[in-house]
């Protein structure tokens, strides 16, 4: 049996949990999404980068570039927006209502 | 062995694949390669840290950040639809920063688009035309557009290297070239010489691709599969076929040569030296009427087509002395014909103008129509055409006469009759010069 399967939103929302927290970059985000979740949630790297852009056009994030050093390729960094915040808030809801749902179902 | 210089253009280079296989915003191409790049530039910072060799690296690296396919797919679906990314997106990745467009590049897409403006002039016109019931002439209309549709994707995609549409460009030319080429060979066995100036300009283009690089200009698109490329062989050859094909597309819409029946009767006078003269008599029962007005066609023109019904002689040797003009034919002139009720005399004749002119039976003269707006069903219309020979015709050379009737271009009824015969036409659902108004 395959494991869990994530949908976009889900993923969505998974990356505004962790920007969350604070600021971050693509590669940040999968490195933290892949150890907060023991490894449980390890798509392909790349796909973190499609989800970022739909998140800001969603005006949910809001990119930045952020020079690092010499030689070393540049960062950008993502933040949560207002808009952002309250559809985390929102989806995080929804979710712990799922959760219970679910949890009552399958103890 | 992998340099560090290599490893970094074989990074730089995933992303740019990444980024061909999407459809994105060319304004934000730039900036998405610079980030994938950046994440793949420290995985394999990582990697190495982690003890690889910069090949195991590198390699290590691609394969966790995911294939251009589907990573291209994603990105797309985060700027468009899932509608749009599965069926445009896939044909129109984003614009790659071109390096030399090929010596053809100009020549292929000005063909394209001179091919989508005609499919358009026939996704227009196809149905008022009236060249076509009008379920056909909407299927006609629907053909043109999907080769319309995908004749400006094409234009589009040779901007953006993609194979498919140097594909796209080839198909066309050879069908263009097909199609000229039967043109030629047909007006050929008729006697003149018709040169098709699509096939003209798809013959110049041949050359000139040909000549051109255009290996280099498409390398960094994804190969055309057996899907897409059915699906161009489709959309480019369905408006050539169109015009034939929706000819056998059932439609109860329209009436059918069963609604109409004809009967040429021709009596002639003689002399002990042979025919001189005589009369052809046609009637008409129309099973219904409600098919015969105009037609959509009156819509463009404000002038009525009504049906054409014509008379010309056949089988005589022709004439070429004096004493008879347009429209005699083979040494025969006609007096003017009428059509009336047969029951009441009425008259029943439509203005001669009116005619939409015998396409059917190409060359048929003496052309009359019925006026719709007098006919009944079920009542009988007699049309009388007197004639007479200029030289008495023995018994051996009689003259023949055709009676056709055209409704429309899309059937006909025709019946050959001789002196003293009574002869029942019959359907012809092939015209002798079939009327096409797609390209």
């Amino acid at each position: 049996m395959a494991g869990p399967q994530l949908s976009r939103g889900e993923f969505g929302l998974l990356i505004l949990g962790l920007l969350g927290r604070r600021e971050m970059y693509g590669y940040e985000i999968v490195a933290e999404l892949r150890s907060t979740t023991d490894g449980v949630v390890d798509l392909p790297e790349g796909t973190v980068y499609p989800a970022l852009r739909r998140l800001e056009r969603d005006g949910l994030v809001a990119g930045h570039w952020v020079e690092i050093a010499q030689g070393t390729p540049r960062r950008r960094y993502y933040a949560l927006t207002a808009a952002g915040e309250h559809a985390l808030n929102a989806g995080r809801a929804d979710w712990l209502r799922f959760k219970a749902a679910a949890d009552s179902v399958l103890g | 062995m992998t340099t560090s210089a290599d490893a970094i253009d074989a990074l730089r280079a995933h992303a740019e694949r990444i980024l061909d296989n999407s459809a994105m915003p060319a304004a934000e191409r730039e900036d998405v390669a610079e980030e994938l790049y950046g994440h793949l530039w420290q995985r394999w910072q990582d990697e190495l840290a982690a003890g690889r060799d910069e090949q195991a690296a590198l390699e290590a690296a691609i394969a966790a950040f995911g294939g251009p396919s589907d990573l291209g797919k994603e990105m797309t679906l985060a700027y468009h639809s899932r509608l749009y990314a599965t069926t445009i997106g896939v044909l129109l990745p984003a614009i790659t920063p071109s390096s030399q467009r090929p010596a053809g590049y100009t020549t292929a897409r000005v063909i394209v688009g001179l091919w989508a403006a005609l499919l358009a002039v026939g996704v227009v016109f196809t149905v008022p035309t009236g060249a076509f019931t009008p379920i056909r002439g909407l299927v006609a209309s629907l053909v043109c557009l999907c080769g319309m549709a995908m004749a400006v994707l094409a234009y589009r995609a040779l901007a953006r290297r993609q194979r498919w549409a140097l594909v796209y460009v080839q198909i066309l030319l050879v069908a263009l070239i097909l199609r000229g080429s039967a043109v030629l060979a047909d007006t050929i066995a008729k006697g003149g010489v018709t040169v098709d100036f699509m096939a003209l300009v798809a013959l110049i283009g041949i050359v000139t691709i040909r000549r051109s690089n255009w290996k280099s200009w498409v390398a960094g698109s994804r190969p055309v599969g057996l899907g897409l490329a059915a699906v161009i062989v489709v959309t480019v050859g369905m408006p050539f076929g169109a015009p034939v094909a929706v000819g056998a597309i059932p439609d109860p819409t329209v009436a059918s040569a069963d609604d109409l029946s004809m009967q040429a009767h021709v009596d002639c006078a003689r002399t002990s030296q042979g025919v001189t003269g005589g009369t052809v008599t046609v009637d008409l029962v129309w099973k219904r009427t409600d098919f015969l007005p105009y037609g959509p066609n009156w819509f463009i023109t404000g002038i009525p087509r009504t049906d054409a019904i014509s008379l010309a002689s056949v089988g005589q040797q022709d004439y070429s002395g004096p004493g008879f003009e347009f429209p005699s034919q083979s040494g025969i002139a006609y007096e003017d014909p009428s059509f009336v009720d047969a029951a009441t005399g009425k008259k029943a004749d439509a203005d001669m103008f009116a005619s939409s002119g015998n396409t059917f039976f190409n060359g048929d003269r003496m052309l009359t129509s019925v006026d719709p707006a007098t006919t009944v069903s079920g009542r009988t219309y007699r049309g009388t055409y007197g004639f007479t020979l200029q030289a008495p015709a023995p018994a051996d050379d009689e003259p023949v006469f055709r009676v056709g009737y055209d409704h429309q271009s899309r059937w006909g009824v025709e019946a050959i009759a001789t002196c003293g015969q009574i002869v029942t036409g019959h359907s012809v659902l092939t015209p002798e010069h079939p009327v096409t108004y797609l390209p």
